[in-house]
């Protein structure tokens, strides 16, 4: 009975190592695909307030779907796989999105989309150089804390 | 009961804190007023029937200056510019080079602050939203005299965009059925948004708008084969051009001019030539009253020098 005991637990924190690296190595993943849909997004509505010259309201709906919006004053971000740190650079975007003319808030948006991407080049290189560590390392430290337990 | 869906459709544009006590007013109140008036750092103004109106702290009505009165600020001017342009000022770089916005639900904004040398206005000091109202049967005592092109002539504030809208209503409505193209440079007479018009111009009507009115009698003449062009106030000597080469092709003109008596519609060079072109037929001239009739005259009258 014991034994059985003992091998369940070493399973069930295999699993639980193993899986927190690889939601570890998920998280990244995710990070750096949400960053390129927002870099893809703020180029087409760039290209949208150039050519449409609509409501932002309306822009923002096509570009970016229910993940962003802007309540009154307030912007609303509602993206997964974003950090906090993405949140505040896209919130400080919206703060003031809208309140000029359209070569200027094009201009706007070149600098924003330019800020976007260098954080996409950066998470790309974190997720490969951290992802496979990730998720060797959750296995290894669950098997080193079986180890350790037996 | 009064109508005020006007003035409150129109509120939207008015940032929060004024728009509560704007909200509260008395119908009546509400009924009458054609301008709501902010000034950054000056008293928030009404202008109902001619008169400028203030409001006190409780939210009454008064006419005098040196009582306590509610006052529009810097961020409130800010705020209900923003919400004007719905957040996106780029939107109506084009409306905002001439001065004004259009707000949703017909009505017109005018925008005073600093334009700057690509014709970008910013720095809002002050905003005049002009409540667009139809008044219907505004035209009924003039369309009798219609017998092809007619202006419609008075001084600023007298109603003549809002007969001017009547009498087109009235002759695309269903009794005549005539094709009517309107050239609508500011929106002002259809209260159009967005594609929409939110003022009733009758089922026979095409609404173009277009900052170079000229241009738009052009396109409308050759494009739309209107039996009457339509479009408020002829200023331009270009537009004059444009509007005799219509008549020339069969179309009758209906306009607005400003002036200040029929004395004057021969001393102005753009009124003088109009009625010389042969393209107007009738002109009525509205008093700065609106309770008082208009006086139509005949064009041939105006020509003989009966009235200078």
């Amino acid at each position: 009975m014991e034994l059985i005991l003992k091998i369940i637990g070493i399973i069930l924190i295999l699993a639980v190592s193993t899986l927190a690296g690889f939601l570890k190595a998920y998280c990244l993943k995710e990070r750096e695909t949400a960053l390129n849909e927002v870099c893809i997004s703020l180029k087409e509505l760039k290209e949208r307030i150039r050519l449409e010259r609509s409501k932002l309201d309306r822009l923002l709906k096509i570009c970016f779907g229910d993940c962003l919006c802007i309540s009154g004053k307030e912007p609303i971000i509602k993206k997964d796989g974003l950090e906090d740190q993405d949140k505040e650079l896209l919130y400080e975007y919206l703060s003031l999105a809208g309140m000029s003319d359209a070569a200027a808030e094009c201009e706007r948006l070149e600098l924003y989309i330019h800020l976007f991407e260098e954080k996409c080049i950066k998470a790309t290189e974190k997720r490969s150089r951290l992802s496979k560590l990730y998720r060797s390392s959750g296995f290894l430290i669950g098997l080193f804390i079986c180890i350790f337990i037996v | 009961m009064a109508n005020t869906s006007s003035f409150d459709s129109a509120l939207y544009g008015v940032c929060e804190r004024l728009k509560r006590i704007l909200c509260f007013l008395p119908e009546e109140t509400k009924a009458k007023t054609d301008e709501i008036r902010l000034r950054s750092g000056l008293p928030l103004a009404l202008t109902a029937d001619g008169q400028t109106l203030f409001l006190k702290p409780d939210g009454q009505t008064c006419r005098k200056t040196s009582l306590p009165l509610i006052t529009a600020s810097k961020d409130d001017l800010e705020e209900s510019f923003r919400l004007l342009c719905d957040n996106s000022v780029y939107a109506h770089t084009s409306e905002l080079e001439n001065g004004y916005i259009m707000l949703r639900s017909g009505c017109r904004a005018g925008v005073c602050g600093t334009i700057t040398e690509n014709g970008y206005m910013q720095d809002i000091s002050s905003i005049n939203i002009r409540i667009a109202r139809e008044v219907y049967g505004a035209a009924d005592a003039l369309l009798g005299h219609y017998k092809g092109g007619f202006l419609i002539a008075g001084p600023p504030g007298s109603g003549k965009t809002t007969v001017l809208r009547d009498m087109i209503r009235q002759l695309s409505g269903e009794e005549r059925l005539m094709r009517v193209a309107v050239i609508d440079n500011r929106g002002e007479l259809s209260g159009s948004y967005l594609g929409q018009a939110s003022c009733d111009l009758g089922k026979n009507c095409d609404i173009l708008i277009i900052n170079n009115k000229a241009k738009g009698i052009e396109i409308a003449t050759r494009t739309m084969n209107p039996q009457i062009l339509a479009f408020d106030e002829i200023a331009t000597v270009a537009e004059l051009e444009k509007v005799t080469e219509s008549f020339f092709s069969g179309v009758d003109i209906i306009t607005t001019a400003h002036i200040g008596n029929v004395n004057e519609l021969m001393t102005r060079t753009v009124t003088k030539k109009l009625l010389q072109s042969g393209a107007i037929a009738t002109v009525a001239v509205l008093p700065k009253n609106r309770a008082e009739k208009a006086a139509v005259y005949d064009v041939k009258e105006i020509l003989s020098g009966a009235y200078t």
